[in-house]
């Protein structure tokens, strides 16, 4: 994957962005893989992201929009964005701090990484 | 009538006391404390930050509340968050609040895009919290004891909002 490949992770809950910015709680990993799922964006039309975040997201659950950064940003936060198909398109953020012995001090640090991805996303693209 | 409030407040919480009386107690005040809380202009912005945590957490009470299968958000996490919201000193910007997927609340301080304080409220009274401050970052864990922030967190996140009051509205 390529430094500058947009990638775009679906908002899905109204607390996750506000008018100027996406917060840092947007990127944190799911605590069952310890992976951040995004899906590869490319130059494709806005449409062709709503009619993915729609299918894999799933029609009966409301999609804000979305948070959108290149693979660079993760990668400058010392993680790796990782393609993870199938579904296609779809990709994880992975390489984040873990630690069974002190997982509040390993939170802390995910925390640290989450805002720094989460600023270079800038404001959110509304769907 | 503040230090009432705050006296209150404090027995209001559940303890470890297991008399008759001392739960009827408890229950009084958590009903003075939510009978003022819901008074704007008692409480001012922190019954707006309430009744936003409110509206998260009826969003987010179900597993999977994101799409990406998140926990559902913790009561303690919740009753956390609350106690921090009432804690802070009145001219502290409020935060802005959002729940994280491993069912934490995060209280987010964000003057502009290159200022971020982050701290999460979960299931015990350790909170993880980092901050970005131009170039500047980092991150730690403090406790949340007697029902107050740590000064040193308190200090920080003046120090992150600056001058500027205009914090981020939701």
């Amino acid at each position: 994957m390529g430094d500058t490949e947009p990638l775009a992770r679906f908002l899905t809950s109204s607390g996750h962005f506000n008018a100027s910015a996406v917060k840092p709680a947007a990127f944190l990993p799911n605590p069952k893989n310890g992976e951040t799922s995004v899906y590869r964006h490319g130059p494709d039309p806005l449409e062709d992201l709503v009619a993915i975040a729609r299918e894999e997201i799933g029609a009966d659950r409301k999609v804000h929009g979305a948070a959108i950064i290149r693979a660079a940003d993760v990668r400058a936060a010392r993680l790796e964005a990782r393609a993870g198909e199938p579904p296609p398109r779809h990709a994880d953020i992975v390489g984040w701090p873990w630690s069974e012995d002190d997982p509040d001090f390993a939170k802390a640090a995910q925390k640290e990484l989450a805002a720094t991805i989460a600023r270079k996303a800038g404001a959110a693209v509304r769907f | 009538m503040a230090a009432g409030y705050a006296a209150t407040l404090s027995l209001s919480r559940p303890g470890s006391a297991v008399s008759r009386e001392a739960g009827a107690v408890c229950r009084n005040a958590a009903a003075v404390v939510e009978q003022r809380e819901r008074s704007v202009a008692l409480f001012g912005v922190k019954s707006v930050a309430l009744s936003e945590l409110e509206m998260l957490a009826a969003e987010c009470k179900e597993a999977d509340w994101d799409g990406y299968g998140a926990e559902s958000l913790h009561p303690r996490a919740l009753s956390l968050a609350k106690e921090i919201i009432r804690s802070l000193p009145d001219d502290l910007p409020m935060p802005t609040m959002s729940v994280e997927p491993d069912g934490c609340v995060s209280l987010d301080w964000l003057p502009t895009n290159g200022r971020v304080f982050t701290l999460s409220a979960g299931k015990t009274d350790r909170l993880p919290y980092a901050w970005l401050d131009g170039t500047d970052r980092g991150h730690a864990v403090a406790r949340f004891i007697g029902g107050q922030l740590p000064p040193r967190i308190v200090r920080e996140i003046r120090m992150i909002c600056g001058d500027d009051a205009s914090v981020w509205a939701a």
